[in-house]
């Protein structure tokens, strides 16, 4: 499988072929007409839960109080607030369940940290297995598999 | 009379069930071969029985029998005839009828799949397969049967929720329940043939393959159309939400995708066959999880639909399950154990290890944070919520890493490798990854992981695209023609050529995905009759407002003309429609899908006059991910399909 003048042919073929995705792809990308403030406004809409619809973001909700939570983000942002001071504000009101990414402060950093020592350790424990199998070798005569 | 008689059915399939677990288990242990007979043939009139059943609901539905309590509650008189296909399953008690229906075919064609190819073992599979059978019907018929009937009759039904009248709902919940349903077969297999003690001989692994390969692909396209719907018909502008349903029906797909992939190095190498338990054992335990969550789980879902007390019992069945199953394989651990290792680290079984590891962890993490609220509700009695940023954040790196290895894994052979020769194989697709990245860069994409993302693809495209015309072009030698050069590659090693089909889909899929994510643009525009407005390429015209007052519902439509560079390229439809008695509104969204991008309009409440907000969203590259979908049904048949030809060979 070694790169040689043989294999040139495919690979060109699939250059072409990625090309005309990604150019696919590019063409896309466009000017938007949508304000920063109003994709900050989004952003914060849809990291807060809609505290009556069970599993649906302000930002997805058609609920009354979403759309009145909705035009609340609004107005205090308008108002001069800061994304994060705009996610306290209603974290005091609703509690801690209106956010949708929980707080990275306190007892609920656990939730960040267990996926990332579930990471950890499963990558070990691959490592230890792989490391140990790799090292019965000299007792095992070869077999053939087929 | 005839709902009498379908409850009757019922109560016999569960009866014959029993038995037949019971005749499978013994006959298999004593070696009796009238018992396991009678106990196949028993199996044999379960999915009459249950049509019978499922034929009774259905009379009920249509004649509007009210004195039955699942009907009274899932339809009313003025549902139309063909939404019983709905109601069937709109609701728990239904919903099990048409599980176990489907189970007890998918044990029929197990049965006469295995019983003359895995002599043995066949018994031992029919006993773990019927256990489930009758736990399904244990529930229907103790608890929540849906032929049981009302003292008093009601006038009218409670109708079925609206949100479920529509075509997606004819084919999303189906195949979704199939499909977690399904993964009992393959795991069935495996046990069957580690209880029958004929786990060292590997004869298990085509079956348990196909299988798994099935349920696998039924699983992906109830996850696909599930998105697909709730994309296009419910509005919701997105396709996934990381919702706890969601979640459960992931975490099995998630580990079936690791054991189709592992169970060939079983296949290939007589490895990993203690893994490939644990994981078939895993995706039976989180499809039964699923079942728990979406049955009134303890979480707050968009999909609780099905809601009920029940729910509490799947968990308890699926405690039954995992300890059960790694009971047994704890003490016959020692007969499966293999002579083989791994003897390199670059090696195709390393390759396929690392991705279950990844597919493992990812699932792992969704687990949790699909628990996480109620562990702090219990411990903490603090309410929490865990949504999208964490899933996304979470597991999107790991998604990228997995598309990776995808993409490098047809460089590295069964076995040995070698580490230089996989290197310089590599470089050539990574400077072809490279050019679509810095065109983008050029043109000015600066977010650095969709630059990132599209190199990666580009090189896991290259690396499969180099594979099939190799192969093409070496067969082509023999075949004359490249096409059937091409099909005699594809037949050449089916699995294997298969799943490069489906890997490319996933990266089209994914193309998809990282685009749509990063480069979506929304915007919430109120709007009068005659006013016109812009985002992005497009200017929408408000042209027309109509409003249709209906017994049970009021819809409310508007029409826009929709021009592109102010050139006009149609008009759209957006509609909302408000059910009275249930106080939902349904919204369906207006959509000009191009396979560059969606323009997509969905309306919230409309006043008197025709006045809303409407949300516009610009979605980039979603028809992609919708294409990607036969593709990767072709893919998919493809390594499903048997080959009888080549048994003789191997």
């Amino acid at each position: 499988m070694l790169v040689n003048k043989k294999n040139l042919i495919p690979i060109k073929i699939s250059t072409i072929f990625i090309l005309i995705c990604h150019l696919l792809i590019l063409s896309c990308y466009q000017m938007s007409g949508v304000t920063d403030q109003e994709v900050q406004i989004q952003n914060i809409n849809r990291s807060l839960m809609c505290p009556v619809c069970p599993g649906e973001s302000i930002d997805q909700s058609q609920h009354p109080l979403a759309i009145q939570m909705r035009n609340l983000v609004e107005k205090k942002i308008n108002e001069g607030w800061s994304e994060k001071q705009v996610i306290d504000f209603f974290e005091e009101r609703y509690g801690p369940a209106v956010l949708l990414e929980p707080s990275k402060e306190g007892v609920h950093l656990i939730i960040w940290i267990i996926p990332i020592i579930i990471f950890i350790i499963s990558f070990g424990a691959l490592i230890f297995v792989i490391k140990s199998m790799l090292r019965k070798k000299p007792i095992i005569k070869k077999e053939n598999s087929n | 009379m005839i709902v009498d008689t379908g409850a009757i059915a019922l109560l016999t399939a569960l009866i014959i069930s029993i038995y037949s677990s019971i005749a499978s288990l013994l006959g298999g242990i004593w070696r009796i071969n009238e018992l396991v007979t009678s106990g196949k043939y028993g199996l044999f009139t379960v999915p009459p029985l249950l049509a019978i059943a499922t034929g009774a609901l259905i009379y009920a539905f249509i004649t509007h029998d009210f004195s039955v309590k699942y009907v009274a509650n899932n339809s009313s008189l003025d549902m139309p005839d063909v939404y019983t296909w709905v109601a069937i399953y709109a609701g728990n008690a239904g919903s099990l009828l048409f599980i176990a229906f489907v189970l007890s075919i998918l044990i029929v064609i197990l049965i006469l799949n295995t019983s003359k190819k895995l002599p043995v073992s066949s018994p031992y599979i029919n006993f773990i397969a019927s256990i489930q059978l009758i736990f399904l019907l244990l529930v229907m018929v103790a608890l929540d049967n849906p032929l049981d009937k009302l003292p008093v009759t009601p006038e009218d039904g409670k109708g079925i929720n609206p949100l479920l009248i529509h075509f997606g709902m004819f084919i999303h919940p189906p195949t979704q329940m199939t499909g977690l349903v399904a993964v009992s077969i393959p795991f069935s297999i495996a046990m069957g043939t580690l209880l029958a003690n004929r786990g060292q001989f590997d004869d298990w692994i085509d079956i348990g393959r196909i299988w798994g390969m099935i349920s696998w692909t039924i699983l992906t396209f109830g996850l696909v159309l599930g998105s697909w719907w709730a994309y296009t018909i419910l509005g919701w502008g997105g396709y996934w939400a990381w919702d706890p349903v969601e979640n459960s029906a992931l975490m099995p797909w998630l580990i079936m995708t690791a054991f189709i992939h592992s169970i060939m190095v079983q296949k290939t190498r007589r490895m990993f066959r203690t893994w490939n338990m644990i994981l078939i054992i895993l995706a039976v335990s989180l499809s039964q999880m699923g079942m728990f969550i979406n049955r009134g789980g303890p979480v707050p879902s968009v999909h609780s639909f099905a809601q009920s007390t029940m729910g509490w019992l799947f968990l308890i069945f699926m405690a039954f399950t995992l300890l059960s199953s790694i009971t047994i394989l704890f003490f016959k651990s020692n007969s499966i154990k293999s002579k083989n290792i791994i003897e390199s680290i670059y090696s195709r079984e390393t390759i396929f290890l690392i991705q279950n590891i990844l597919f493992i962890v990812i699932a792992a993490i969704t687990l949790w944070g699909t628990i996480y609220p109620v562990i702090s509700d219990l411990f903490l009695n603090q309410i929490v919520t865990v949504g999208e940023p964490f899933y996304d954040k979470m597991t999107g790196p790991l998604m990228l890493l997995l598309i990776a290895i995808m993409g490098i894994a047809p460089l590295f052979p069964w076995k040995k490798g070698s580490n230089i020769k996989i290197l310089k194989n590599l470089i050539t697709p990574a400077i072809i990854g490279l050019f679509p990245m810095l065109i983008m860069l050029i043109i000015g994409f600066s977010k650095i992981i969709t630059l990132f993302g599209v190199w990666i693809f580009g090189v896991a495209a290259s690396i499969i695209f180099r594979e099939l015309i190799k192969g093409t072009i070496s067969k082509n030698k023999k075949a004359k023609s490249y096409l059937k050069a091409f099909f005699n590659l594809l037949s050449s090693n089916r699995p294997r050529y298969g799943g490069y089909i489906v890997h490319l889909s996933l990266l089209l899929f994914a193309t998809g995905v990282i685009h749509s994510t990063f480069y979506s643009i929304q915007k919430d525009v109120p709007l009068s009759i005659g006013d016109t407005a812009k985002i992005g390429k497009y200017s929408f015209l408000y042209v027309d407002f109509k409003s249709n007052e209906l017994k049970n519902r009021n819809e409310t439509t508007a029409i826009f003309n929709v021009s592109k560079d102010s050139k006009y390229i149609g008009s759209l439809e957006s509609n909302r429609t408000f059910f009275y008695k249930f106080k939902i509104a349904a919204t369906r969204a207006g959509i000009r899908s191009v396979p560059l991008e969606d323009f997509y309009i969905v309306p919230s409440n409309f006043s008197e006059n025709g006045d809303a907000v409407f949300r516009v969203y610009i979605n980039p590259m979603i028809w992609i991910m919708w294409a990607s979908g036969p593709i990767l049904l072709i893919g998919a048949i493809i390594a499903i399909w048997p080959r009888k030809q080549n048994r003789k060979k191997s």
